[in-house]
């Protein structure tokens, strides 16, 4: 339940803190007022306050911790009191106070999320502060090694407080003014989600600070070396499950794109500027952060290579985290050859493509052809392959959402490439005239057949795959029956440093009577999953379908008044 | 209703072998997905090809707002109209 209150920290700020709290009790919310140990005639009109306003909740230090203890004292009795989100705002004023009620919308709309201000000054910053954040940006972005941190040192929050006082429970953190950093980058640690909003601030002439500039600053660059220390090893814990908040088993429709778009972009930056093989060094740096970050990509990695095992009775490389990354490696390699396919095909030194011909008569023929592929080896590469062999007319069909960021990239490095991307939220009769469209100009149309999307519904057929039940989407099947067209099945696998392409017709046309639709499309399934099996066995380390392929299918959702 | 809603009520109905629904029972703003009809992603493919067929509609997609159109006999049937080549 979404329950927040104020959290606001007090040290001898008593006329400043009073006007505060009058500016925020128009938003009509308890809050928790901490003492951190005032003197008495501070320590006195703050009780007065609290006597008067029932929301106000007063927490009285008996020594003075500093901000960071006395916000933490304010965190662990706003949990206790049955809150679920604490807003920390600074008792001298020096916030916009206007954005609250974005922040508490924010909160509300994504519980999980730790809702973060990153100031915008106006000139009266002291040159001391600055430089101090200039410091801390730096440093912020290397432990966290993202830029998703926008600000660190920023106390105007809203953090939620499960996942919060988790932390706190586990971790002493530093209670000076070093506190506000180090709570934002352990939480990024624990996968905590932030979102980012821009807050006004003005440091007030005549206001009090409690930052002192040599011993702050001190404190603080001492709190990041801790930190750049501590970073490879919470990434690890992270990556290891160790603490942090549960995660869920994510659809891969759901399941946002990681990040990767600046490290990406960077290697094509440096790609372009300074060739291919200064780039790839990079590579293994970007996969390792993922690596390590993506708890939800390495399980499912390290399932397959599980059930692969099992499969091939031991002939597969063994399970293990090695193997997964070995896998990722490649994955990272392959992405990186996609940007050198678009860049500079001819890169691609080896390129066998034995069934050129076929490919060739099914562009040729008119009648336009479905081409179903897979997350296995590198399918983009076929749009390279085209290039290089001067075919065109060939169109990918991809989820928007998910992979925009990968295509984003390839737009900025390749212009010209992006054309023949057909990117699809949902797929509706829209998305199918489209199709319709390709093949009637005898074209054809690219879609990979090993993945769900989220619109379907329980529109999965179930088929064997490496020993088990596994989902595939109806979608491809359905497609080729009413596209009308012939169906091949396209892998371009990585092979002695070059890829080899095989493809493979799947059908001249499919066509799916209603009374036979079920088992029609159970066999087609299968023939698809046997296929995906056998080259799955022959390049165990190539699949690189992120997702908990073998999750237990959705409840279908009830249609209507048919059937 | 017009000749081309009736025409558009019976194509749904042949194209996706409805059982127990006519032409007739279709009204005019019954939503066809989800609630109402009950359409799925499935039927969406290939009353989507059908359409394209029948009257050569193409999809702009830079502008066309997904769904809109086909939500019901009369969108349905505004957009044909104003998108058919034969």
């Amino acid at each position: 339940m979404y329950k927040p209150c104020f959290i606001v920290p007090s040290y001898n700020h008593s006329a400043a803190a009073v006007g505060t709290m009058a500016r925020l009790s128009a938003h009509g919310l308890p809050l928790i007022l901490v003492d951190d140990a005032s003197d008495a005639p501070n320590a006195a009109i703050l009780a007065q306050v609290a006597a008067e306003n029932p929301l106000v909740k007063l927490v009285v230090l008996p020594i003075n911790l500093g901000k960071g203890g006395a916000v933490m004292a304010g965190l662990r009795a706003a949990r206790s009191a049955g809150f679920s989100h604490g807003m920390q705002v600074d008792a001298d004023g020096q916030h916009d106070l206007s954005v609250l009620k974005d922040f508490f919308a924010a909160g509300r709309e994504s519980p999980e999320t730790m809702v973060c201000g990153y100031p915008v000054y106006d000139a009266s910053i002291p040159m001391g502060r600055k430089l101090g954040r200039y410091l801390t940006h730096f440093w912020v972005w290397v432990e966290t090694m993202s830029f998703e941190i926008k600000d660190s040192m920023c106390g105007f929050r809203l953090y939620p407080l499960e996942a919060t006082c988790a932390l706190l429970d586990e971790q002493t953190l530093p209670s000076r003014m070093s506190f506000d950093i180090e709570i934002v980058v352990r939480l990024h640690w624990r996968g905590v989600p932030m979102a980012w909003r821009p807050v006004r601030v003005t440091y007030p002439v005549d206001g009090k600070s409690h930052f002192k500039p040599l011993l702050d600053n001190v404190l603080i660059s001492w709190t990041h070396t801790r930190l750049a220390c501590a970073m490879p090893w919470n990434l690890a814990c992270r990556a290891f499950g160790l603490g942090g908040v549960p995660r869920r088993g994510t659809h891969w429709a759901r399941a946002k794109e990681r990040g990767s778009r600046w490290g990406l972009a960077f290697t094509s930056w440096v790609h372009r500027c300074f060739g291919r093989w200064l780039a790839l060094p990079l590579i293994p740096l970007i996969v390792t952060y993922f690596f390590l970050t993506g708890g939800t990509a390495r399980r499912a990695t390290l399932d397959y290579l599980r059930r692969l095992h099992q499969f091939t009775e031991g002939q597969s490389p063994r399970p293990g985290w090695w193997n997964a990354y070995r896998l990722f490696l490649k994955f990272g390699f392959s992405a990186h050859d996609k940007l050198t396919a678009w860049l500079d095909p001819w890169l691609i030194a080896e390129l066998d493509f034995p069934d050129i011909d076929m490919m060739r008569e099914a562009r040729a023929n008119g009648r336009g052809a479905l081409i179903i592929g897979a997350h296995l080896g590198n399918l983009e590469m076929m749009r390279a392959v085209a290039a290089r062999y001067g075919f065109t007319g060939f169109h990918a069909v991809v989820h928007f959402a998910h992979a925009a960021k990968f295509t984003g990239t390839i737009k900025d490095a390749a212009p010209a490439s992006a054309q023949d991307i057909i990117h699809v939220c949902s797929f509706g009769p829209e998305t199918a005239i489209r199709l319709r469209e390709i093949i009637d100009r005898g074209e054809c149309v690219v879609i990979v057949g090993d993945r769900t999307p989220q619109s379907e519904n329980g529109q999965t057929v179930s088929a064997d795959f490496l020993g088990a039940p596994a989902e595939f989407p109806r979608g491809p099947f359905v497609l080729a029956a009413a596209l009308e067209c012939p169906v091949y099945l396209f892998f371009c696998l990585g092979h002695n440093g070059g890829y080899k392409v095989v493809v493979e017709k799947f059908a001249d046309q499919i066509s799916l009577p209603r009374a036979q639709r079920a088992e029609v499309l159970a066999q087609l399934a299968r023939r698809y999953a046997a296929k995906l099996e056998q080259l799955c066995v022959a390049h165990p380390l190539q699949w690189f379908n992120f997702f908990d392929f073998w999750q237990p299918r959705p409840t279908p959702v009830s249609h209507g008044p048919r059937k | 209703m017009t000749p081309l809603h009736q025409e558009i009520k019976t194509l749904i109905v042949s194209t996706l072998a409805l059982e127990g629904v006519t032409p007739e029972s279709i009204g005019e703003d019954t939503p066809l997905f989800g609630e109402g009809l009950g359409l799925d992603s499935i039927d969406a493919i290939e009353l989507g090809v059908a359409i394209r067929k029948r009257y050569g509609i193409s999809i702009d997609a830079e502008s066309d707002d997904p769904r809109r159109h086909f939500a019901s006999v009369n969108t349905l049937a505004a957009f044909v109209a104003d998108r058919r080549t034969f």
